[in-house]
């Protein structure tokens, strides 16, 4: 007995950071026995696939403290403005020259993963987090080129978990 | 009538079959014992691969959370060391307060894992099968690194020149682990089992650390060599000290390692800075298996991306708080303690080993390592019981 309420009790100290976490919600009707309040942000929306996983756009807000599978959205060339909302952000790059974009705050312990899939000519694509530690930008300009950021908290604001790409992606150095 | 004779020789056969003996028969061991084995054997001996796992997404990664969590809380309905309980189950609720939820729950379930091996390997009856196989894991790396100092090496350096420290440049693998620094401090945890069966076995991190020019790996093993003969005879563990700490004082000397300990990327700016970030997060930390993420990013050092503080103790501050911290101490102090206590020098000897190398090193991050250190545990508690046993 005394082993049960020492778990009830952590239980219940850990229920309100649970809830900062949130759950994966891959139905989007909600008829499948998934509660109400699980449903957050989570309208109809477009079935993608990527890595053999299904995601759903606009699916993803209580997903986004710091787990997998909050939702996958592609840019197009000429959208400007990175959703937060997401856990993967797939981009394809023009042959405009160079892209800017800026980064906004996300949540504490969010993950962003920025995937590039196409490069047109010679293209470039800048991020810029709105906060960040430990680096300036983000410069693209390869297909694949795939970094991971962590919003620690908003103080540090975004910092750089892995960089991956046959050609990496030029980071410079916090000023 | 003969039926129930084969049925009887059968059972007493089947009976038989998983018992283990001290004649260490192949296959005549138990499940605990025969599962250990392949975990040690598994890991112990990964050389230096890119072992890269893609992290499960989407909702496996929730299955997967909630089945380590489950496994992690069950621990309290388990016979074992509340100590190992208070991990299992703080760990998981450690996650909560994370500065990375998602990395922090992934090492969660490492953490169980690594909870679940000490729950089998506390259930070995026989270690002798056990320290054999250290013992030949010991055996492999010297045969290897012969092999790495005489140029002939074609299994993991094709041959390619001596094994010292141009390890680096990862052109040349010292050892299995590939790694001066790391080979010392793996060699320092190996020992620190076998120095039980003999003290001769010291001579090996001693020779580990001169031949990968590891300060705190020669450091190390000198805190073993003289815990071990403290119980010997004070007299000349004194002598001894004297001697080896000119020894160790000449070799950190030839080497430079007080510049590189106090220079730029050094282990003196990393160890301060993980000291002031972990005063931030005092009582939780930045959440487990954060460190090599967040502190280089972090950190604001400009020298190369520390992934590991080079200091378990440390490291634990950081990554689980002051208070995660003391509990590691305390349980390093009771299990010395009662080592102590009963006299059990040998061990208490490995004890020491491990605490000056996780000072220096991260043996707790060395994935080699890690299987080594939780057999170390089961096996000075196993020894103890054996110890109270016998005194009763």
């Amino acid at each position: 007995m005394k082993k049960l309420l020492l778990f009830l009790a952590a239980l219940v100290l850990a229920t309100p950071a649970f809830a900062s976490v949130g759950a994966v919600n891959q139905n989007q009707s909600g008829s499948e026995g998934i509660a109400t309040d699980m449903l957050y942000n989570c309208p109809s929306g477009t079935q993608l696939s990527w890595n053999n996983s299904q995601f759903y756009l606009n699916c993803g807000n209580l997903m986004n403290a710091g787990t997998a599978g909050g939702g996958l959205t592609s840019l197009a060339t000429i959208d400007t403005g990175i959703p937060t909302s997401y856990d993967i952000v797939k981009k394809a790059i023009s042959n405009l020259g160079t892209a800017t974009d800026t980064l906004a705050n996300g949540v504490p312990g969010q993950m962003l993963t920025i995937n590039i899939t196409t490069v047109t000519g010679s293209g470039t694509w800048v991020v810029t987090p709105t906060t960040r530690t430990g680096f300036g930008s983000i410069t693209f300009n390869t297909a694949n080129q795939t970094v991971v950021l962590l919003y620690l908290n908003n103080t540090n604001g975004w910092i750089i978990h892995s960089v991956y790409g046959s050609t990496l992606p030029t980071i410079t150095q916090a000023n | 009538m003969f039926t129930v004779q084969l049925y009887r020789r059968l059972h007493r056969q089947i009976k038989d079959w998983g018992r283990e003996n001290k004649t260490s028969r192949p296959f005549s061991m138990k499940p605990y014992t025969a599962l250990s084995i392949a975990f040690l054997a598994g890991l112990c001996l990964l050389p230096p691969i890119d072992f890269f796992v893609r992290n499960p997404m989407n909702d496996k990664w929730f299955w997967m959370i909630c089945v380590a969590g489950f496994f992690g809380i069950l621990t309290l309905f388990i016979k074992t060391n509340w100590f190992l309980r208070i991990i299992a189950v703080g760990g998981f609720i450690n996650c909560f307060f994370s500065c990375a939820p998602y990395l922090s729950f992934s090492a969660y379930v490492l953490l169980v894992i690594a909870c679940y091996f000490y729950i089998i390997a506390s259930r070995i009856e026989n270690w002798t099968l056990i320290i054999n196989c250290i013992k030949s894991i010991l055996i492999l790396n010297g045969i290897i690194m012969v092999m790495q100092i005489t140029g002939h090496d074609h299994l993991l350096n094709f041959g390619v020149g001596s094994i010292l420290p141009q390890s680096d440049t990862g052109a040349v693998r010292v050892g299995i682990i590939g790694q001066h620094m790391q080979m010392a401090s793996f060699s320092v945890i190996l020992t620190s089992l076998l120095v039980h069966s003999s003290p001769f076995f010291l001579a090996f991190p001693v020779i580990v650390s001169y031949l990968g020019h590891s300060s705190w790996g020669l450091v190390a093993s000198f805190a073993g060599v003289i815990t071990y003969l403290f119980y010997k005879s004070w007299k000349i563990a004194l002598g001894t000290i004297i001697i080896l700490s000119l020894i160790a004082s000449v070799f950190i000397i030839k080497e430079g390692k007080i510049d590189a300990f106090f220079g730029n990327g050094g282990r003196y700016a990393t160890w301060k800075r993980t000291i002031e970030l972990s005063n931030e997060h005092p009582i939780v930390g930045w959440g487990i298996g954060t460190f090599k993420s967040v502190f280089p990013a972090i950190s604001g050092l400009k020298c190369i991306p520390y992934g590991e503080a080079h200091n378990c103790w440390l490291q634990f501050a950081f990554e689980i708080g002051y208070l995660g911290m003391a509990l590691w101490i305390l349980m390093f102090f009771i299990l010395g303690l009662r080592l102590f206590l009963v006299g059990g020098y040998s061990l208490l000897a490995g004890l020491v080993m491990i605490a000056v190398d996780m000072i220096g090193h991260f043996p707790t991050r060395i994935i080699n390592c890690v299987p080594l250190l939780i057999l170390f545990a089961a096996y000075s508690t196993a020894e103890l019981r054996k110890y109270e046993r016998t005194a009763e």
